[in-house]
């Protein structure tokens, strides 16, 4: 590592502020015609809800299920329109205000770079994967010919022996491997305190002087070294720009369920993130990874307090990206989303159960916002509405179940109660209820096709701009079209019951564990019957209720109560690697980066992390038998010292020697395997043990 | 008995030696060789214990050249905005 440091990285762009950013101007010009567009598309549809109803909204339950209404078409209506903007903006070439369009790469060659740091967190992650994806970003980046600029860091929060000691190893053998010594360096937390925030808080106390930049990876986040290196450039040339933001594509998905996902994120992606980048501009939201972040401001202006309120308001941030997007906006930064800058990667969860556990923390993540929206000083009004979208993502679940309830409350009213002829108070003129099938229906299909006009408008600009060959042919590309629309319908559901629980969980700050990701496995019978069975029992009783009400009444809810029924059977199916695979070659939910090769997933997959020698041997016996791992993870652990300390570790060590790792727990573990003397002492010992100890099994276990 | 001695003693040397990834080259065979004829001279019992540790001197199994693991600290600090 050269000792470079982050000059220049001082330059508050607070000097240079004087005349308004051209981008702010048109930022509110768009965000007002949004505005009226929703709001005006809003008044409508709720006016025509009013309408339906059969006593006109005239009592309270019919003004309650009127403003649930509104409020969920308010959701539907802005998705839309972003889908609509994005297709617009992409129709027309680009958003000419965006930094790409600003600062082609052609015009940034002979930008100079500087000192950047590339960090991955990690927490009990897939080592292979995770350790392929950041050699294959090395190696791009080493093809470019820039690779001396920048540092990478393997940032560790694992607890667990077994994988940190894994990790220890696959890091010493990567090193080796890309000759990568003094430049990609491995840390772990001891203590790991306020989750992936405080992680990457720790790098920069640490070391976050030593760059100017810092490019942020997720474990399962692959850029190339082309992007990479034109995002510092576009930094450099704007110096204005705290944070800038990829729109990480997904890549490598293998079960149906992350399959579909992946198909979605190419063939909407970009219409949604064009329509949200050309309205945020340089407001943008920061998602946590795939982007570059400018360290002297994110030092000085994103630190994140504990929250100070009770419950869920209370304690560390856990979502902390948006926060800290804030946060730099209000140092007087500009964040933006780019996704004009190709080459960034991330990937789907590979099940549904994989799915909604990642939701669970997000919920309680972004519902925590909730107070920033409120108390949180000098905060840009745009970050708050992203905070208020970020909330609504997840509110917008208990309000769809509320629409449900309420509409079951009005159907059996109607069946079952006495026709009210006076619901207002005080009127003398009656009300004869009226039911009008055919303005329901138009209002059910005009929310359908806000739903799925942005999905039509993806087709076309796909056709346009003449990629259907990367989504398998203009023949399989509408078969794939309905097989996502359907699972997506199936989908809808059960995510409704589950982020609705989510969001009671969260509110009533019941405890969340924070668990690193099954990135690659199927899920099993039994996960999937823990988390679905109570939502099928519910749609059973739902159904049964509203046919015993009324048949018409039941035809309505099937499109809710059908897939909640077979929420178990989806779940398992979806999660099929072998479903994936069939449909893959049947050239259906092709994306292009499968049909056309790319370099940087053909790297990661094209030789596994070197690591254990002896498959058989856990990391720990390993760490005691092999020579060369035991140098290894001595030198990276630590010298205790202290009798009482002492006295314990000696404790710990006899016991492991005689009876071996499983009579100890995790944690005794975990003292052990960080002590440099304990595991030269247990080396020699087992070495040294009689024919009929423990460790006698693993002499011969180098010989296999 | 003795022979069960020798028989471990040969075989936890060899299991020690690919455990190390050591190649098993005409000197590496040599030194080993070497190493065991010294410490049979003493006691077959000792020889046991003794040979893990002196094999690493002699065939340098532990000379892995470690990689730096972290930069030296830069020490700084994160800011916190002022709610008040």
């Amino acid at each position: 590592m050269t000792a470079e440091t982050s000059e220049g990285a001082d330059s508050s762009p607070k000097q240079d502020r004087s005349p308004p950013a051209p981008w702010r101007t048109r930022a509110r010009l768009r965000r007002i015609v949004l505005t009226l567009l929703v709001t005006g598309q809003c008044g409508i549809a709720t006016y025509g809800m009013i309408r339906v109803l059969p006593y006109h909204g005239g009592d309270p339950l019919e003004i309650s299920l009127a403003v649930v209404f509104g409020l969920l078409f308010f959701g539907i209506s802005v998705g839309s329109w972003f889908g609509i903007y994005g297709f617009i903006v992409r129709l027309s070439g680009g958003d000419r205000l965006s930094l790409v369009h600003r600062h082609p790469p052609d015009s940034l060659k002979e930008v100079p770079l500087t000192r950047t740091a590339v960090v991955m967190p990690i927490y009990h992650e897939p080592i292979d994967r995770t350790f392929a994806g950041l050699r294959a970003v090395y190696r791009s980046l080493e093809a470019t010919g820039c690779l001396e600029h920048f540092d990478f860091f393997i940032l560790s929060d694992s607890r667990d022996p077994e994988v940190w000691l894994s990790e220890q190893t696959a890091w010493y053998h990567l090193c080796k491997e890309l000759g990568a010594d003094g430049r990609l360096f491995y840390r772990r937390r001891l203590l790991n305190m306020n989750y992936k925030s405080g992680n990457i808080a720790d790098f920069f106390r640490r070391w976050g002087r030593n760059y100017t930049y810092t490019l942020v990876l997720d474990a399962d986040s692959l850029m190339t070294g082309e992007t990479i290196v034109q995002m510092v450039r576009l930094m450099q040339v704007e110096p204005s720009v705290g944070i800038l933001q990829t729109c990480p594509a997904l890549v490598n998905a293998r079960s149906m369920f992350a399959r579909t996902q992946q198909f979605a994120n190419h063939l909407f992606g970009p219409i949604f993130t064009a329509g949200l980048a050309a309205l945020q501009l340089g407001e943008a939201a920061y998602w946590g990874h795939n982007a570059v972040l400018r360290n002297e401001p994110f030092m000085r202006h994103c630190g994140l307090r504990r929250l100070p309120g009770w419950g869920l308001f209370g304690g560390a941030i856990m979502s902390h990206d948006f926060v800290e997007a804030a946060y730099m906006a209000r140092g007087g930064y500009e964040v933006w989303l780019e996704p004009g800058l190709g080459g960034s990667y991330e990937e789907s969860p590979p099940t549904l159960v994989e799915d909604l556990t990642r939701d669970k923390r997000w919920a309680k993540g972004n519902l925590q916002h909730l107070w920033l929206i409120f108390f949180a000083g000098k905060i840009k009004m745009a970050h708050r509405i992203a905070f208020l979208n970020g909330v609504m993502s997840y509110l917008a679940s208990p309000l769809w179940l509320t629409f449900l309830v309420l509409s079951t409350v009005e159907a059996t009213r109607l069946v079952l109660w006495p026709i009210n002829y006076f619901p207002a108070q005080y009127s003398p003129f009656p009300v004869w209820p009226e039911w009008r099938p055919e303005l329901a229906i138009a209002l059910a299909s005009s929310t359908f096709f806000l739903l799925f006009l942005p999905k039509f408008l993806a087709v076309i600009d796909v056709l346009l701009h003449r990629k259907t060959a990367g989504f398998g042919g203009i023949l399989r590309l509408p078969v794939s079209l309905a097989l996502e629309v359907l699972v997506s319908a199936l989908l809808a559901p059960i995510r409704m019951l589950a982020h609705t629980r989510y969001v009671m969980e969260a509110l009533f700050n019941l405890n969340l564990r924070w668990a690193g990701q099954n990135r690659n496995s199927e899920t099993g019978w039994r996960p999937t019957l823990i988390n679905q069975l109570p939502g099928t029992a519910i749609a059973f009783c739902w159904a049964g209720f509203a046919f015993w009400l009324d048949v018409q009444f039941f035809l309505w809810s099937l499109p809710v109560v059908i897939p909640l029924i077979l929420a178990v059977p989806t779940s398992i199916l979806l999660g099929r690697v072998r479903l994936g695979q069939i449909l893959k070659k049947l050239g259906l939910l092709c994306v292009p980066e499968e049909e056309q090769s790319c370099d940087l997933l053909d790297d990661m997959q094209s030789s596994p992390i070197a690591r254990a020698r002896v498959r058989r041997l856990t990391a720990f016996q390993e760490a005691v038998i092999d020579p060369a791992l035991n140098k290894l993870h001595q030198a990276l652990g630590r010298r205790h010292h202290g009798g009482a300390r002492h006295e314990f570790l000696h404790k710990l060590r006899r016991l492991c020697l005689q009876e071996g790792p499983a009579a100890l727990t995790n944690r005794e573990l975990n003292i052990l395997a960080r002590d440099r003397e304990s595991l030269n002492w247990l080396h020699q010992a087992a070495w040294q043990a009689d024919q009929d100890s423990y460790w006698a099994a693993f002499y011969t276990a180098g010989l296999k | 008995m003795q022979e069960i001695v020798y028989e471990d003693l040969f075989s936890r040397t060899f299991g020690y030696l690919r455990q190390g990834g050591v190649a098993l080259t005409r000197d590496n065979a040599l030194s080993t060789l070497r190493l065991i004829e010294e410490l049979l001279v003493s006691d077959s019992r000792e020889a046991l214990e003794r040979v893990v540790v002196e094999l690493p001197g002699r065939l340098e199994i532990s000379d892995i050249s470690l990689p730096l693991p972290c930069p030296p600290v830069n020490r700084g600090s994160i800011g916190y905005w002022d709610e008040r």
